[in-house]
């Protein structure tokens, strides 16, 4: 089986693990924690305009009165009042990466962001700490009227309004403590308009980077899809391990017009000292499509359930997920779907490894409302346990409310069969590579939907995980 | 003295804002009196005895309920085949052990029926011993303004097989809470309930199965019917303890609704914190699949009559497995007159 | 010798999913009381939609043409009202109903057809008679309907409603397919009953000549491509039975 060996390639195991260590001239930082005075500086310091500014001030306030989530794993590590809230390079945003700083430039080449901005994307930002510091969109894309910015320049080049319009209108402060947190601190992301008809034949992509110890990252995407539109959007995040708690609380809001389409790749791979407590929303029109695909191998603690509204008739929607808990990790993930137009259809494929301790929880909840007739849910779950030491729980909740809704529901819990392992050790392979290649195989679903690069990374990853990640 | 009680308290909690996570009742614990709850016992397979030296399973309803269960509980053995009538005048709670010895084979018929506006709480712990094999039926047809709480919690010793066989057809609001600890080797549990809801009914279930010995094996299904403006949250769980090599577990629903007005809420759940086991859970909702309905039109029937026949032929997987053929018109009589 | 005409379809068109795929298109085709008419063609054709629309499946939709039984319009009827009517559909897949018996499924389904009531005697020896007639073990019509039947067993259950059900027209979609020698000898033996005994008339849908052997095929119809593209005697059947359908299906 030379081509197992072929298709999960050694990989650096320090890849993602590298940093550079900011020093202090010539990088600005928050002091720890939320404050009024905090957030105020913050919004001198992007110039927002002043409704932004009321709308921070506002939200600080609704996260100083709310209580945390009660229902997920246990944040009681994580010290809000020791969080950086804001970090950023004294830079500003490049277009040209010659013109990036040495040490994040490096960053992003050790990542392979620049590589893959020639070879595959249509266009690219990448934020490192608090701000984006490159962004460019390949000259015919742009041409069409396809704008790729991050929300602050957007608010500043003549889409305020938009902005204003759809800011947190998915996501609202009050969702929970984390979103009223995100509107307080927000910054740096990614806007995207794609006008009318319009469609994006290769993939747009940001990549977050998490670099500085204690910090926070909360950056906030907002996409909008007009109508017959289509685009697929990439995001991937990693960020090197320190001895403190890092933050992640981003928020994703996704607008998919009238036949439109968008799909939104996510490759996750924070430190294993990161509390990902990432909010993902999308609203779909009528006849409009939405597709997650997302794989998240990092991070200590992540709460994270991409929610679609499935608002106008016909819309659909399929999320395929698959999650890798590995040693001290705790990842909590899933989806959720609220079917209210007629007609919509969602179909949830989710897969779930556990590892060495790892602790991978499906969450997920289908909502079909009344008024959602002839609307069509599958979801089905698979996890497998790579030893007893570790946990696979399965808690999907469905409330059905129309009564000619079609939902069907299967999961499966289970281990590597040990004829397979067998049967492919008969054929040489060594027991590691068999159980890797076993695992590749079951990640399969969720790999085939990544472009090929990504789906290459995937397999790294899995292949880092099956050996014993050296942190 | 009115109480606020929480109950049925999901085990693993899913997002707050769907409701999902458990119910609350208020009591009025002055009402509840001993001579409002009679039980029957048919047959000489049950007897009397005063000796438990076990510590006896938690219940699924959970610490809350516990609180109500201030009566002592009446202890029996069973013996060989019985039936049992549990009927309510008012608000009640009976509290029962019941031990099948070791070998013995039976089946237990329940019936539980009667009128508490109030609560009529009816906990039952069966203990079944090495290799003992134990069948039981329930059958809830309380009056349709009663608020029912059944808390069924059972042990399992090794090679032991619980079959548990239920049909819930009245009162207004139950709670069905049941937890069998599968505790010793190899041994099994079945379990098959069916409801059929109408008017306001509104069922609550909380069901978990928990896998503690190596080569355990269960089997749960719910199905049901709602109709009108019913609604039924269902929980169920396949716990699989640390240790339970070997083990396997499956839970299965499905529900027809009915009409425009139903809701129906299920969070079936598989907690697993062992390798070497095989869960699986498979839930399907909504309506009668077309083709089914098809088939019987093209054999003379129409959608009404199509869909009135796959229920009673539902029912029927369940009705007749009663011996006794008056409890089984009686039952009849009760379903044709839900869907006519 | 003309037979008084039972079925005429005329110029049908039909459609199947939300796409509105196109299945049937333009068929016309007139069968006579007491007739055997076989209806072939390669897979996809159209074989299984025929029998489906003319028994009023509603997951066909018929976009233009008629359908008249006994010179009745039934182009708009449901499926109930087709089988009181007196057509019956075999069903290549036969649907499996838990909790009800085939005896009380059956006798239900034959009062629902009569309109009548029917008493347990008279039914008794209306089912032992189909039994017999294909060789059926009688403790199959008290499982549940269809439920873990095997392929065969469940072609049989099929046949053995035909015969008690006696429907004016019967229309068997690839009855004999997934059957052995022995079952298909069985199977004809009873389509063969319902033929002779009841004057039945019936369209066959099949790729199989063995169930045809006892038969008198008065025509055979090609189907491909949702067009009927010959239509011949019985003849016609050995002919494709020898070439297949490369001369209709080429170019």
């Amino acid at each position: 089986m030379a081509d197992g060996k072929t298709l999960i390639t050694d990989v650096d195991h320090k890849r993602y693990d590298f940093r550079y260590v900011e020093s202090s001239d010539e990088y600005i930082r928050e002091e720890d924690g939320f404050t009024e005075e905090i957030i105020r500086r913050i919004s001198e310091e992007k110039d927002d305009p002043e409704w932004m500014r009321d709308f921070r001030l506002k939200c600080l306030d609704i996260y100083n009165h709310m209580d945390m989530p009660c229902w997920g794993p246990s944040i009681q590590e994580l010290d809000l009042n020791r969080i950086a809230s804001y970090v950023r390079h004294k830079t500003d945003m490049k277009n040209n990466w010659d013109d990036v700083p040495d040490d994040i430039k490096e960053t992003f080449e050790k990542l392979g962001i620049p590589q893959a901005e020639r070879l595959s994307l249509a266009g690219v930002g990448a934020q490192y700490d608090s701000e984006i510091v490159y962004h460019n969109l390949k000259e015919e894309v742009a041409k069409m009227g396809v704008v790729y910015t991050d929300v602050e320049t957007a608010m500043k080049t003549g889409y305020e309004d938009m902005v204003r319009e759809h800011f947190m209108k998915l996501i609202t402060p009050t969702d929970h403590k984390f979103a009223a947190l995100h509107g307080a601190v927000w910054s740096g992301g990614s806007f995207v308009y794609v006008p009318k008809g319009v469609k994006v034949d290769i993939p747009l992509q940001s990549y977050f980077r998490l670099n500085a110890a204690g910090a926070g990252q909360f950056e906030h995407t907002m996409i909008i899809v007009d109508e017959g539109a289509d685009v697929h959007f990439i995001e991937g995040c990693s960020a090197p391990k320190y001895n403190v708690a890092n933050l992640h609380a981003g928020c994703v809001e996704l607008f998919v017009r009238k036949n439109a389409r968008l799909r939104y790749s996510t490759i996750e791979n924070w430190s294993k000292n990161m509390f990902n407590l990432n909010t993902k929303r999308a609203l779909i029109e009528e006849g409009g499509k939405m597709e997650w695909v997302s794989g998240s191998f990092g991070s200590k603690i992540s709460y994270l359930y991409p929610m679609t509204i499935l608002k106008g008739n016909d819309s659909k929607m399929t999320y395929t997920g698959i999650t890798f808990s590995g040693e001290g990790q705790n990842l909590d993930t899933g989806c959720k779907v609220v079917h209210a137009g007629c007609r919509t259809s969602s179909v949830i494929t989710a897969k779930s490894i556990s590892k060495s301790g790892g602790i991978g929880m499906f969450r997920s909840s289908v909502v079909i409302e009344k008024a959602a007739k002839e609307s069509k849910c599958s979801v089905s779950c698979d996890s497998l346990m790579l030893d007893s030491i570790s946990r696979a729980d399965t808690v999907p909740a469905m409330d059905i409310k129309a009564f000619d809704a079609d939902v069907g529901h299967e999961a499966k819990i289970g281990r590597i069969s040990d004829e397979a392992v067998f049967y492919l050790m008969s054929r040489g392979m060594s027991e590691e590579d068999a159980k890797a290649l076993i695992v590749s195989g079951f990640a399969d679903s969720v790999s085939k939907e990544l472009p090929l690069e990504y789906a290459v990374e995937m397999n790294n990853l899995i292949k880092i995980e099956m050996s014993g990640h050296k942190a | 003295m009115t109480d606020v009680y929480n109950i049925n308290t999901s085990p693993a909690l899913t997002f707050a804002k769907l409701g999902m996570n458990g119910d609350r009742i208020s009591v009025n614990t002055s009402l509840i009196k001993k001579e409002n709850v009679e039980q029957y016992i048919f047959g000489n397979g049950i007897t009397d005895t005063d000796d438990i030296d076990e510590a006896l399973p938690g219940g699924a309803a959970g610490q809350d309920i516990d609180r109500l269960l201030s009566t002592e509980s009446r202890i029996m053995t069973v013996k060989g085949n019985a039936g049992i009538t549990i009927s309510f005048s008012g608000s009640g709670v009976i509290r029962r052990v019941l031990k099948v010895a070791r070998g013995v084979e039976a089946e237990v018929v329940e019936v539980v029926k009667g009128k508490a506006p109030d609560i009529a709480l009816n906990s039952t712990s069966y203990i079944l011993e090495k290799n003992a094999r134990l069948k039981l039926i329930r059958i809830q047809m309380l009056d349709k303004d009663t608020l029912y709480v059944d808390d069924l919690r059972a042990k399992l010793h090794e090679d032991s097989y619980l079959e548990v066989v239920r049909l819930d057809l009245g009162s207004k609001r139950s709670y069905i809470a049941s937890k069998v600890s599968l505790e010793g080797k190899n041994s099994e549990y079945k379990a098959h309930g069916d409801y059929l809801l109408n008017g306001s009914q509104r069922l609550d279930i909380n069901m978990i199965a928990e896998h503690i010995a190596p080569d355990t094996v269960s089997d749960m299904r719910c199905d049901g019917v709602l109709l009108d403006s019913a609604s039924k949250i269902f929980r169920g769980v396949l716990d699989f303890k640390s240790g339970c090599k070997g083990a396997k577990g499956a839970e299965n629903e499905d529900v027809i609704l009915l009409s425009e007005d139903v809701d129906n809420q299920s969070l079936p759940m598989i907690l697993c914190g062992e390798e070497d086991v095989e869960g699986n859970h498979g839930a399907s909702v909504g309506k009668i699949s077309d083709e089914i309905i098809y088939y019987l039109m093209t054999r003379g029937f129409d959608e009404e009559a199509a869909v009135r026949l796959i229920i009673r032929s539902k029912f029927n997987n369940i009705t007749s497995q009663l011996k006794n053929s008056d409890l089984r018109d009686v039952i009849n009589r009760q379903i044709d007159g839900v869907l006519s | 010798m003309t037979n008084e005409i039972i079925l005429e379809i005329k110029d049908l068109c039909t459609t199947v999913g939300e796409e509105k795929t196109p299945i049937l298109r333009n068929v016309d085709l007139t069968v006579g009381r007491g007739e055997t008419h076989i209806i072939m063609g390669p897979n996809g054709a159209g074989k299984s939609t025929l029998g489906f629309t003319v028994m009023g499946n509603p997951a066909y939709e018929i976009e233009s043409g008629k359908i008249f039984f006994e010179g009745e319009d039934i182009t708009d009827l449901s499926a109930d009202k087709r089988a009181v009517k007196g057509i019956f559909l075999s069903f290549q897949n036969p649907i499996e109903v838990p909790g009800i018996s085939m005896r009380s499924f059956l006798k239900s389904s034959l009062q629902q057809i009569t309109g009548k009531r029917i008493k347990y005697s008279e039914f008794n020896k209306t089912l032992e008679e189909a039994l017999s007639l294909i060789n059926m073990d009688p403790s199959y019509v008290d499982r549940d309907v269809n439920v873990g039947f095997s392929g065969g067993e469940k072609k049989k259950a099929e046949i053995l409603q035909l015969l008690v059900l006696r429907p004016k027209l019967a229309i068997l979609d690839e009855t004999d397919s997934g059957l052995d020698v022995d079952a298909v000898r069985t199977v004809s033996q009873g389509i063969r009953a319902y033929k002779e005994r009841y004057g039945g008339t019936l369209i066959i849908i099949t790729h199989n000549a063995a169930i045809l052997e006892a038969l008198d095929v008065d025509k055979t119809h090609v189907l491909v491509k949702g067009k009927i593209v010959e239509t011949g005697g019985a003849d016609l059947t050995d002919e494709i039975n020898r070439n297949g359908f490369e001369k209709y299906t080429d170019g």
